[in-house]
């Protein structure tokens, strides 16, 4: 029976076009539970922080979500043939994570950073995107200093006062980088601007995209803050799934490996990463 | 037949007036301004006009020194004139020197500047810095490595890539050894410097009947592309420059005059050509012979004219002094840095420095020395680099003109009057020495 049912929307599933219904057939005859459960819901739940963080997830000029994350999401809710729901309910990108291990969202698609230590708690998908890491220092600082143009060498010493947010893959990066800085823990990288500007810290360390935010923000602090972009090793975003969903795991897996293989990936990152473009669909 | 003649003199005469060389400019601003895409098109014949002047200049350059300096030390009073050159430069840069210190103290071109204006150069910076479409080094140059760069190991690398400092070296060495020598043959050796000097400046006779072309194809792509928008961002400190070339243009065409006992206009007008050529070649170098000529006019000594202005071209750069201090002045408010007392003094020695290292290297490498003035202050020096790069399409023209005058004014004030007098110690020597 089940065979002939099979074959049956097999047959005519791609004529279905009303995702809901498509869902629900096949939802009686998959047996990976995760994805099921998904189906028969007719809706995947992502998790978002509260906070907006443009190009990822921001509000376009009709205020509706967009963003590459939300592109993502879209494109992957769609293939799994379910509607889409965002929860933006976490303060910090680590109560993302702890959302999807308590079961309040299937997965996070969410400017977060596939480290170590939430590897622990989640499954995490190979990355969609890599940011490079960017160091913004404050020139006068780095002049006085007189430890030479080199990064490394301006950096790594006892004196260098570098400011990171809590708990990002900035903190592992200076760590590893600069060992002899003083590594001064930030909940927010506009303060970390903010006291660079005033001479407060030498530097901060975040990824290209926070540092190509600060420029849009604020032109004029160019002046006194120079900002490089590394060719270190990237910040990586990935999918985090709850660790018990095997299968879905390997499906959002299949998934990005499938957009990178057609270019979407790529397309994504030209789109809000390498062009300001979306800047102009910005509210 | 006796028509074509006077048709062609007429021609000349229309060519060479100064009404044309002010239409010529004029036209190659408007042209700039209002036609960019014609006017970026007229680039090469600019530039081959550039290289025929730039032609004639080296070797203009090394058989006036050579010729000079050989007849020099045939002349008793040599000794006088190298010590009032020496004299003269120095004074002349520190006088330079505390009026550029004294006009940006004064005007303060870096403070208060608009939100408008930090955006703009906050925005270049960005752009230029992320995108690594400048690349440019610091200049770092200690006294010693001025020294050592300016003693050629190999004249002919030095003649080939042109480099000023090496070929003046050697041309005075061997215009020593030539008066030296003192024989028959170092004596024709001379002569033959002297002709080929006679003949080059006529070459360059010849090529001013193009100045007006020449004018307007360097003058409007020039203006065609340099921005607006970081004019207006930056204009007091360009203005501030420009002022103190002006003021100092004033106050050395007064010496001029003095010196040469011509009227003040006068003065003005024989310059006027060597002024224009440098205005719109931004190359100090290139207007050599036009200032040699010019000064010739006003009636100063010929050989040590012909040895002091191209010396002084490089050694005497007035205008790079205001164009580094008055940057430097600049960049140091806009950090919100001030200038102690104690720094004062550093501050005019490394600018003196600065502008005796720049007045040898091309524009781009010529701004990186600045940070010979910046580091002693603390200040950053890649952004100030970009910076003052970005606006440096509106001083060089001024900077350069006031170099090439500056060298003028040294020559007139350490070369005599052409007198009966004077005439007759320089025909006593040649007697002597021959």
């Amino acid at each position: 029976m089940s065979l002939v049912l099979r074959y049956f929307i097999s047959a005519i599933g791609p004529f279905l076009f009303v995702a809901g219904i498509n869902a629900k057939l096949r939802a009686e005859i998959i047996n990976a539970p995760d994805i099921a459960a998904i189906l028969n819901r007719g809706e995947i739940r992502v998790a978002m922080t509260e906070e907006l963080w443009p190009p990822f997830f921001y509000l376009n000029k009709n205020k509706e979500l967009a963003g590459l994350d939300i592109d993502l999401a879209k494109e992957l809710a769609s293939k799994l043939g379910v509607k889409i729901k965002f929860v933006r309910e976490a303060k910090t990108f680590d109560e993302i994570v702890t959302m999807v291990v308590d079961r309040r969202a299937d997965i996070a698609v969410s400017y977060l950073s596939d480290t170590l230590d939430r590897a622990k708690l989640v499954r995490f998908t190979p990355p969609y995107v890599q940011l490079k890491p960017a160091v913004l220092v404050n020139r006068q600082l780095a002049s006085v200093s007189r430890r030479g143009p080199n990064l490394v060498k301006l950096l790594n010493h006892p004196n260098a006062k570098i400011g990171v947010t809590k708990g990002s893959s900035a903190e592992d990066f200076v760590t590893a980088n600069y060992p002899l800085a003083k590594k001064i823990p930030y909940d927010m990288w506009e303060d970390i601007t903010k006291d660079i500007s005033k001479e407060k810290l030498l530097a901060g360390v975040s990824d290209e995209i926070d540092a190509r935010n600060w420029q849009t923000l604020h032109p004029e602090g160019a002046i006194e803050i120079e900002s490089f972009i590394l060719k270190g090793p990237p910040d990586t975003l990935a999918i985090a799934v709850n660790l018990k969903d095997v299968q879905l795991h390997f499906w959002l897996n299949q998934f990005i490996a499938l957009k990178r293989a057609d270019g979407t990936l790529n397309e994504l990152h030209k789109k809000y990463i390498v062009n300001d473009l979306w800047k102009k669909d910005l509210l | 037949m006796e028509k074509r003649p006077t048709v062609i003199h007429r021609l000349g005469r229309i060519l060479l007036s100064p009404w044309s060389t002010a239409a010529a400019i004029t036209l190659g601003v408007a042209l700039g301004l209002w036609l960019p895409t014609v006017s970026i098109k007229l680039k090469p014949i600019g530039e081959i006009y550039l290289s025929l002047l730039q032609m004639c200049s080296l070797p203009l350059v090394i058989c006036g020194v050579v010729s000079s300096i050989g007849r020099m030390l045939s002349d008793q009073n040599s000794k006088r004139y190298i010590l009032r050159l020496v004299c003269v430069i120095i004074g002349g840069l520190f006088l330079t020197a505390a009026l550029a210190l004294v006009l940006g103290l004064y005007f303060q071109p870096g403070s208060g500047l608009s939100s408008d204006a930090s955006k703009t150069l906050g925005r270049l910076l960005s752009n230029s810095e992320l995108s690594n479409s400048v690349n440019i080094s610091k200049q770092n140059i200690s006294v010693l490595d001025l020294i050592i760069n300016s003693i050629p190991k190999n004249i002919f690398t030095a003649l080939s890539s042109g480099s000023q400092m090496p070929i003046l070296v050697f041309s005075i060495f061997l215009g020593i050894s030539l008066g030296v020598l003192g024989s028959i043959k170092s004596e024709q050796a001379l002569h033959s410097f002297e002709a080929t000097f006679d003949a080059l400046l006529k070459l360059i006779d010849w090529m001013l009947y193009a100045l007006p072309i020449g004018l307007l194809a360097l003058l409007a792509p020039q203006i065609a592309e340099a921005g607006i928008g970081i004019f207006s961002a930056m204009i007091k400190l360009i203005l501030l420059i420009n002022l103190a070339v002006l003021i100092s243009l004033i106050a050395g065409t007064f010496v001029i005059a003095q010196r040469s006992g011509k009227n003040y206009f006068v003065v003005l007008k024989e310059l006027l050509e060597c002024l224009i050529v440098a205005f719109a070649t931004k190359s100090s170098f290139a207007a050599i012979p036009s200032a040699i000529r010019g000064v010739h006019r006003l009636g100063m000594d010929k050989q040590t004219t012909d040895l002091v202005v191209p010396l002084c071209a490089n050694l005497n750069p007035v205008g790079n002094v205001h164009y580094y201090m008055l940057s430097a002045i600049f960049i140091a408010q806009l950090y919100g840095v001030s200038i102690s007392f104690s720094a004062l003094p550093i501050l005019i020695l490394c600018g003196i420095m600065a502008a005796i290292a720049g007045s040898a290297l091309p524009t781009a490498a010529a701004v990186g020395v600045i940070a010979m003035l910046l580091e002693p202050l603390g200040l950053p020096v890649g952004s100030s680099i970009i910076l003052i790069l970005a606006i440096d399409p509106f001083i060089d023209p001024a900077v350069t003109a006031l170099n090439i005058h500056g060298s003028c004014m040294t020559a007139s004030v350490v070369c005599d009057r052409v007198t009966q007098k004077d005439n007759n110690i320089n025909v006593e020597g040649k007697a002597l020495s021959a």
